[in-house]
Formats: C-alpha cells, structure tokens, sequence
C-alpha cells in the first residue's frame, strides 16, 4: 500500500539533502531567525538612558538624580550643560528621557513648597514611552514618599503610617517576568508555522515548473500516497527543527520549562503535519513557486504573527480578531506551547487544542488530496 | 542488445509478426479547446500494436495535446480516445500502469540532483516493477544507451544526449506495452538520436512494443511505419510515408546553372508551380497538377539556360502542398525587401581558436572558422552543442575567456560598440515584446539602435512592406502566429542595415511554410545586399540552404565545409548507405542482421552503410530471395544526419 508513498519519501529525502538552498531553508534560517528574534525582540523595557538638566546642583537635586542611578530601569548618560545639548541627545537617541531640574528645586522643596521637574520622553515608541513615564512617575513618588515622611516627622506624626498599604507581590509561572520566557517559546511557534509551510508549498509546484510532475500524474500512484510521499519528509524536517529549537531555548536562551517534553512534541508533532499540510494544498494549486510561496506566507505568517497571541493575549483581542485567531492553527498551538513551558499543563488539559489541529490537519490534506487532479486541464 | 524472440525468427510460426493488427491506439474526433483557442479540431487515427506511428508538425500544431490526453493527464473537450481498449477519457487512471510517457524537453523527467541510478530506482519503486523484470530490463536499457559507467552521476551533469537516453530508460523501466514519447528527439545530437531510433526499433521488434511519437523534424518520418501531418490542430496528411509523397499531386524539380534570384523572380507568382524555393545556388519547384509550361516560362524570362532535373519530393514538399491546398491563400509575403540600401560588405567573420568556459564547463572549445561576405554560414548542432554562446561571443554579448575574434572588422573583445552598429542579432525565441503592437516593437528597436524617429519610420516602413509584414502593423506582437513573429524579428534585427546578421536558431518549431519562406528571405539578403548570415539551427535538413556548414558537438566545431564536400568526405570514409525495403521488414531485419551487423531498422526499412555497396546490395538480394522475402534494394548518398554522425565518429 505504502510503497509508492515510500518511493517519493525516498526522493524528496535525496532531493533534500542534495539542495544547499532548501537545506539551509529548512534548517539554518529557522536557527538565525531565533536568534535574532530571541536576543532582539526584548519587551523589557530596561537600563533606559536618561539625561539631566540640573540648574539646581544642590543636595536635594542629587538626591533626585540617585534614584533613577540606582534603578536598573535607568543608565545615567549625563549631565547636560544646556536645554540645546539635552535635545540633541534625545534626538540622537542617546537618550530617551530627559529631567529638567529647575534653579530652586532645593529652595522650594525646603521651604515646603511644590515644586515641577520637566520630564521630556521621547515618543516615537508608545509603548516603550508608556513605559518610561511609569518608572519616572515611581522614582520620583518614592521621592515623594521620602520627602513626605521626613515632613511628617518633622511635625512629630511620623511612624508606621508612612506607608499604610504594602503589597506582598509574588508573580507566577514567570516570576522574573522575562520577555524571554514569552518569546522564545511563541518562536517555536511561528518558525514552526512558516518554514514547514514554505517547504510544503514547494514540493509539488516546484516539480511542475520542471515538468517532472508528469512523472507522478501518469504514474499509477494514487492521490493520497502523492500527497503523503511529498508531506512526510518535510513534517520530518519539521520537527527536526523543533528539537533544535526546543533545544536552544532550554541551553541557550535558557527559558523556564516545567512541562513535560513528550506532551510539548506530541503537539509539535500534529502542529509540523499541520502546517506542512498547508504548504501542500497550496502547492498543490499553484502553479508556480513564486505564488505558492507568496500565498502561503501571507496566509500563515501574517495571522500567525498577528493573532495567534504571540504579542499580546488572544483574550484581550476584539471580536473580530478572537474569530481570526480561531480559523489559525497557530492559536491552539501557542496556548499549549506557553502553558507547558510555563505552566508544566499536560494532555487533560490540552486536548481540546490538540483536537482542533487534528481536524485542521485532516481538513488541509484532504483539500490537497481533492485539489491534486493527476491532470493538467 | 537482445535476441529477438524465437517466436519471430521462424517464418512458419502461426501469427507472424504482422498479421497481429490489433489496434491499440483509436483516436475519433477529439477536440481540446483552451479558452479561445482551439488546440485539436477533431483529430483522428488509428495505431495499430507493434508500430511506430509518428505525429509531425510545427509547434503549437496540437501534437502535444493529442498525446497528453491519450496519457490521461489533459481532458478533451469532445470526441474519442481509447487506449488498449480502455476509454481513456472516462477512465484516465486505468490507462497509466499500461503506458510510458515522455513529456517534452530534454530529459525534462529527470531529478537533476539524483544520479543516474537514484532516477531509475525511482521510477521502478512509483511503477512497483517485480525485481526480476526490473534487473533484467536496466541491465538490458543500460547496455543498450550505453550510460552503465554513469550510474553515479547526477543527472544534472549528464549531456542532453545522455539525458534523453536516461529519461528513456525511466519511461520504459516497468517495460510498458505503449509508448507515447513527445518530441522526444528534439536538439539531441544525432548520434544520440541513432541510438534512440535503434532503441525503439528494438523494442517494437522484440516486444512488439506500441509506439506514438511527435517530432518537429520531417527528415524522422521515414522511421516511422505511419506518420500523420498535423497543423493548427488538424491532421492534414497521414499515411506511410512511402505512400505520403508518393501521393503528391505534381512533380519537384530543381533548376540550377543559372543565377537562382532570376529564377526564383520569374516562377513566383506563376501559377504552375505550387512552391518556389530557394536552396543555395538552386530553385526548387514543386509543379502543379500538369508540371507543363515550366520551360517556356524559364525561356520567357531570358533563362533558356537552365537545368532541370527532377528531384524525389520529401515530406517536408507534401506538408506545404497540403498546406497551400488547405488555405490557398498563404500568409505569403513578397520576400523581396525590395528598395534597402546595399550595405558596405566587404567584411565578414573571423574566428581564431575562440573559447568560453563557466567554471569547469567548456562551452565553446578552441573554435576556428571563417566567413566570407555574403555567404550563409550555418552552425549545426544539438542543443548544448555551443551555438549559442559562440553566437553571444561573436555579438559582444559573451566575453571569451580565450582566443580572438573578429566581425566586420572589428574585434569582439576590444571594439564592442563599434561592433553593435555593424551587427544585427535575432536570439532564440525572439526577444520581441509580446504584449506591443507590431509597429511598437520595430520603433522600440529603432530606438534602441539609435536611429532618428524619420529614419525610424522609413527603415521600419519598408520592411514591414518587404517583410509582409504591413498588414499586421497594429496587431499585439503575442497575437500574430510564430511565423509572423519570427519575421517581425528579422526585420528587428536589420533596422539599422547592418553587414552581417547573426540568427540563433530562428526557424525553431516554425511551420514548414513559414521555414521556407524564411529563408527565402535570408538568401535574398545575402545575394542582393551581399549581407553575411550566420544561422544556427537544429535542423538537419536545413544544412541544405547553407553556403557552407560548421558542424558543432559539445562545444567543438567537428567539421567545416559546404554541403556537398562534407557529405562526399564522410561517404569516402564510410560509404553510402544501402536501403532494404521490405513488406515483412521484421523477418527481413532479422535475416540480414545476421551477415550485416551494422544493419538498422528504420519503420519498414533496414539500412546500413556500406564500403562496398555494390556487393552489399547483390548478397542482400540473394538473401532475401532465398528466404522468399519480397523486397526492394537501392544505395542512397548519405543525409546530413549520417553526415554529422559520421565526422563525430571519425573525431572519437
């Protein structure tokens, strides 16, 4: 039954391995592209360059000045001579934030009077801008707070009602709150979505633009043992490259995992057949490479990236947007892959997911076996 | 090579070889239209088991079609077609374990990263073939294409040749009882070509193997049992091809010893002949029902001198009077450029030891030649034989990595910009923009060569009115039919009346009528405007139409000379050749195989070539006799196929 699949397993594996451009495709691109997303996109916000104005110079400024030093949330660059030198590093991008002491910052503060600190942030990042008025807001309420006890004691009230609410903070799953955590795992999620895809949606239009699918469509092979000579290699290929990368993120980028490895490959494994499957179908359709790939990287990578909760929770998406990031597979993959990192969830809990992307895949390779006609027109 | 199945060998055995007629190819009335265009008008035939039947025609005839629907792969849009029995249109699948096709292009089923023996594995697992059927047929395929010490190879690094024998060797693995092969003899050499006859032949012989080819090459007809003529997706001639051209209407004749353009000037347009040729220095014509008038009309335009002898018609002759009778009103121009300046031709072309190299692939190996002004030179060969980047060299195009070269005077190397104004290039396929109109394409041209918009419209004016072209001035250049832009390309070429024109294979998957047209056009060229004209072509037969020939094989030029003194140096050094033609041809191959060796079965004939023909030709009668076969046997100068093969040979 399975030897003719067999037969193109064998030659799709030779082809493979003989193609340096469909090697490094399958292999060493996906490698590169974790390392540039899992050492560049930080969403920490951290060691935030900050500049200061001081007109004031006194004890009090230098007070203020400390805590951003000794925050880990700012790199002291300088102090500015002028308003025009503090500009031109904030529009250099040295710095990112600028605090403008004013003359009698000292005078008005000991005199128990209000005082203004200028604040300029650079804005061109809104989400890292929100960030930097947050922490600028903190350093300068714990000064506050400082400024308000002294006060307090000076009038004899002090004590323990300098403080009367504390928080007793503990965060889970992620405790340190590294982006890492998040991202590292949400790439195994995306590679996992478009190399395999790309790959899949070459492997029939690229034998009709040489004119050796003839070969397949006058042979008495049937469609489904075409279909799964051409996918298996590939789903192999794919979940190599989720050993690698599941690897590297345990050694390398050293990602918290508590699940268990074999409920995270069980869906790797479903998740690879998946997305090679959709990478046939369109191969299976297209006629040439070019479109097959276009298509299938605007129809995986897009969505994926976009919806499936690798930047920001599904749950807090609009209604529409929840609709999309249920049509893509994507979705109830990065749901498991962050709950077993994380969270250590196994298969009680996750097969509802595991369930949508078995039919997902049955869905795509029976669309490729209905497309695949063993005829030109 | 095999034995041929005892069953054959006795002449008493119950069901000689061809009283089997079963018929396993029927094809009634098929049709296949994509959107407008309607590929096959209601084509049918019959092939009969055991035979080679061959398709022959232009590109865009519909051969493909024809053959991609009898292999299941295309659906038609009315008619019949049924293989072994089996309706292929309702049952497309049932049909594939029974057959072996060979889609079109040069090895085009190969897996260029697989080697030689990975391909053939390939195709024994997709076809499940036993492993005792399979080992004794690659053992048999192998020895037979003589690609056995290659088995390591990529397929990717093998010659065309090779990759044709190879790709023949993938479709006939599951040792299938039909064949359908597309073009399957395209730009191979012709050596290569041999072998693959030899092959096939062997096959019916043995195996009584079903064969339906296409070919673009009229010259392969003759290897055929049946051949049909197809154009614009109808068959327009089918029969033997003994009987094809013996089934012409009139007469062809050649008429030599006075200047050709006079008479080639004073038949056109003369209702007596059906067709005017030019051929080097004589007029070929192909004269009507009665043939009368000829002389007078030779008499009355002054060329009383001239000699006539009549010539046996080809097939490529009944394929335009078929042509012409079905259309009588041809897209024929008058191919008299008439009112073109002469240009300054005292210069030609000289090569000296040139050389191009990619890496470790020598693709134009240490070349030498000359061309006089005027002359037609012709650079024969398969496909990757070189042409092409020894074309590109002499233009500028391509620099050599060795060796020196010279066209009007100036060197390809040092002196390109003067070069370009005094060259015109036609490139394969034509590098025309199918989606201007006609008069577009000639201004963009004109343009690009830098003559003035006056000048622009003058130039272009006359050609397209020499060229027949005037008529399709504001038509979509993608519109006209290939003829028609294989003509708009010439005229490209030539706006800026250059001395020498280099045309890299223009007649390619041309119609016949078209091809002749064509270069009528290109003698006139060289003979009224002293224009020197280096074509390349694939062609065999058109070696005729050339002054004097270059024979190219992987990238070395193996000989050089007109037409005439290279077939007379190869038939010194082999012979001619002897024809044997036979009703039973099978028994009558398999007695003469016996004493002659190099004996070939081509469709019923059996040919070898002979040192001594005389003696050859008495014994084969003898032969032949005695077995109370009935036959004919003749000697015949050689082709220029058997030509080419022959100084490849002597080069080895």
């Amino acid at each position: 039954m399975l030897e003719r699949s067999r037969a193109i397993v064998r030659k799709e594996t030779r082809e493979l391995l003989r193609d340096p451009v469909y090697l490094g495709m399958a292999f060493i691109v996906p490698v590169v592209l974790l390392l540039l997303f899992g050492y560049g996109l930080s969403l920490d916000v951290k060691h935030l360059p900050v500049v200061f104005i001081d007109h004031d110079r006194s004890p009090y400024s230098r007070d203020y000045i400390d805590g951003f030093i000794h925050s880990e949330y700012f790199d002291f660059i300088g102090l500015a001579e002028d308003a025009a030198q503090a500009d031109h590093w904030l529009r250099s991008g040295r710095a990112r934030v600028i605090v403008d002491i004013p003359p009698d910052f000292a005078r008005k503060l000991a005199g128990d009077r209000p005082v203004a600190v200028g604040v300029t942030v650079d804005g061109s990042f809104p989400t890292r801008a929100n960030v930097i008025i947050a922490y600028v807001t903190a350093v300068s309420a714990q000064y506050n707070q400082r400024l308000l006890s002294e006060y307090a004691d000076r009038l004899g009230a002090g004590g323990g009602l300098a403080q009367p609410l504390t928080m007793d903070l503990s965060v889970w799953y992620n405790p340190s709150l590294e982006s890492n955590n998040m991202v590292v795992p949400g790439m195994i999620v995306l590679i996992l979505m478009l190399f395999p895809a790309i790959l899949g949606a070459l492997v029939v239009v690229r034998e009709k633009e040489a004119g050796t699918i003839f070969n397949l469509y006058v042979s008495p092979a049937a469609r489904w043992e075409i279909v799964l000579g051409k996918a298996l290699p590939y789903i192999a290929v794919a979940f190599l490259d989720y050993l690698i990368i599941y690897a590297m993120s345990i050694w390398l980028f050293q990602v918290r995992f508590v699940g268990s490895f074999w409920v995270l490959s069980a869906g790797a494994l479903l998740y690879s057949a998946c997305t090679i499957g959709i990478g046939v179908m369109f191969s299976v359709l297209m006629r040439t490479q070019l479109a097959a790939m276009l298509i299938t990287f605007l129809t995986t990578m897009t969505p994926a990236f976009n919806y499936s909760g690798f930047i920001s929770p599904v749950a807090s998406m609009d209604a529409v947007g929840q609709f999309i990031a249920h049509l893509i597979p994507a979705t109830y993959f990065m749901g498991m892959v962050r709950g077993v990192y994380l969270k250590g969830l196994g298969f009680d809990f996750f097969w509802p997911d595991l369930l949508a992307l078995a039919v997902y895949t049955v869905v795509v390779y029976g669309l490729a076996w209905l497309f695949l006609r063993k005829r030109i027109g | 090579m095999s034995a041929i199945p005892a069953a054959y060998a006795s002449r008493d055995a119950e069901k000689p070889f061809m009283l089997n007629d079963r018929i396993v190819i029927r094809v009634e009335a098929l049709q296949r239209r994509y959107r407008r265009v309607q590929a096959v008008k209601g084509v049918s035939f019959e092939v009969r088991k055991g035979r080679v039947f061959g398709l022959i025609g232009p590109d865009g005839a519909g051969k493909t079609s024809v053959l991609q629907i009898l292999a299941g792969v295309l659906s038609a849009s009315a008619g019949k077609a049924e293989v072994a029995g089996i309706d292929v249109l309702r049952h497309p699948e049932a049909v594939k374990p029974l057959i072996g096709y060979m889609p079109q292009g040069l090895g085009l089923n190969l897996y260029d990263t697989l080697t030689v023996a990975e391909n053939i594995e390939f195709f024994r697992d997709l076809r499940q073939v036993p492993e005792h059927a399979y080992r004794e047929n690659r053992e048999r395929l192998l020895a037979m294409t003589r690609l056995a010490p290659f088995l390591d190879r990529p397929a990717g690094k093998l010659s065309g040749g090779m990759r044709q024998k190879l790709a023949l060797i993938c479709t006939l693995i599951h040792l299938p009882d039909i064949l359908l092969l597309d073009e399957p003899t395209t730009g191979v050499d012709p050596l290569s070509r041999r072998d693959f006859w030899t092959i096939i032949h062997e096959l019916v012989a043995s195996r009584e193997v079903t064969v339906l080819l296409t070919t673009a090459y009229m010259d392969e007809a003759e290897r055929c049992h049946r051949v049909a003529l197809m154009h614009e997706g109808a068959i327009i001639a089918e029969g033997a091809p003994e009987t094809l051209t013996a089934g012409l209407p009139g007469r062809l004749v050649a008429v030599q010893g006075v200047p050709p353009r006079a008479v080639f000037a004073a038949l056109r347009g003369w209702t007596g002949a059906e067709s005017v040729t030019l051929f080097g220095s004589e007029v070929h014509v192909l004269l009507g029902d009665s043939g009368e008038g000829l002389s007078e009309r030779l008499r009355a335009a002054g060329l009383g001198a001239a000699g006539v002898r009549e010539i046996p018609p080809g097939l490529e002759d009944v394929f335009v009077h078929r042509m012409v009778a079905a259309d009588p009103e041809p897209p024929a121009p008058d191919p008299v450029p008439a009112g073109l300046e002469k240009p300054d031709a005292d210069e030609a072309v000289e090569v000296v030891d040139l050389s191009c190299r990619f890496g470790d692939f020598v693709a134009v190996d240490a070349v030498r030649f000359s061309v006089r002004a005027g002359e037609i030179f012709g650079l024969l060969g398969p496909n990757g034989a070189g042409k092409t980047t020894l074309i590109r060299m002499l233009c500028g195009l391509q620099p050599p990595s060795g060796g020196m070269a010279r066209v009007g005077g100036f060197d390809v190397r040092r002196e390109r910009e003067a070069l370009r104004s005094r060259i015109g290039y036609m490139s394969q396929r034509f590098s025309l923009y199918r989606d201007l109109r006609v008069r577009d394409n000639v201004e963009l041209y004109g343009g690009l060569y830098g003559l003035s918009p006056a000048e622009r419209a003058r130039r272009g004016g006359q050609l397209l009115e020499g060229l027949g072209l005037a008529p399709y001035r504001d038509r979509l250049t993608g519109s006209l039919p290939l003829g028609l832009r294989q003509r708009l390309a010439l005229a490209c070429a030539q706006l800026h009346a250059p001395p020498v024109l280099f045309l890299d294979e223009p007649t390619s998957g041309v119609d016949p009528v078209a091809r002749r047209q064509f270069w009528d056009i290109v003698h006139l060229l060289a003979q009224d405007q002293g224009v020197t004209v280096l074509v390349s072509t694939h062609y065999m037969d058109e070696a005729e139409h050339c002054d004097r020939l270059g024979l190219m094989q992987d990238g070395r030029l193996v000989a050089v000379g007109d037409p005439a003194s290279l077939k007379a140096e190869a038939e010194a050094r082999h012979g001619p050749t002897v024809v044997v033609r036979a009703g039973a041809f099978a028994e009558a191959f398999q007695l003469l195989r016996e004493t002659f060796p190099r004996a070939m079965l081509y469709g019923r004939r059996i040919q070898w070539q002979s040192a001594d023909p005389e003696a050859d030709l008495e014994q084969a009668r003898r032969l032949l006799a005695a077995a109370g076969i009935e036959a004919q046997a003749w000697q015949q100068g050689l082709t220029m196929e058997e030509t080419f093969v022959s100084f490849m040979e002597a080069q080895a």
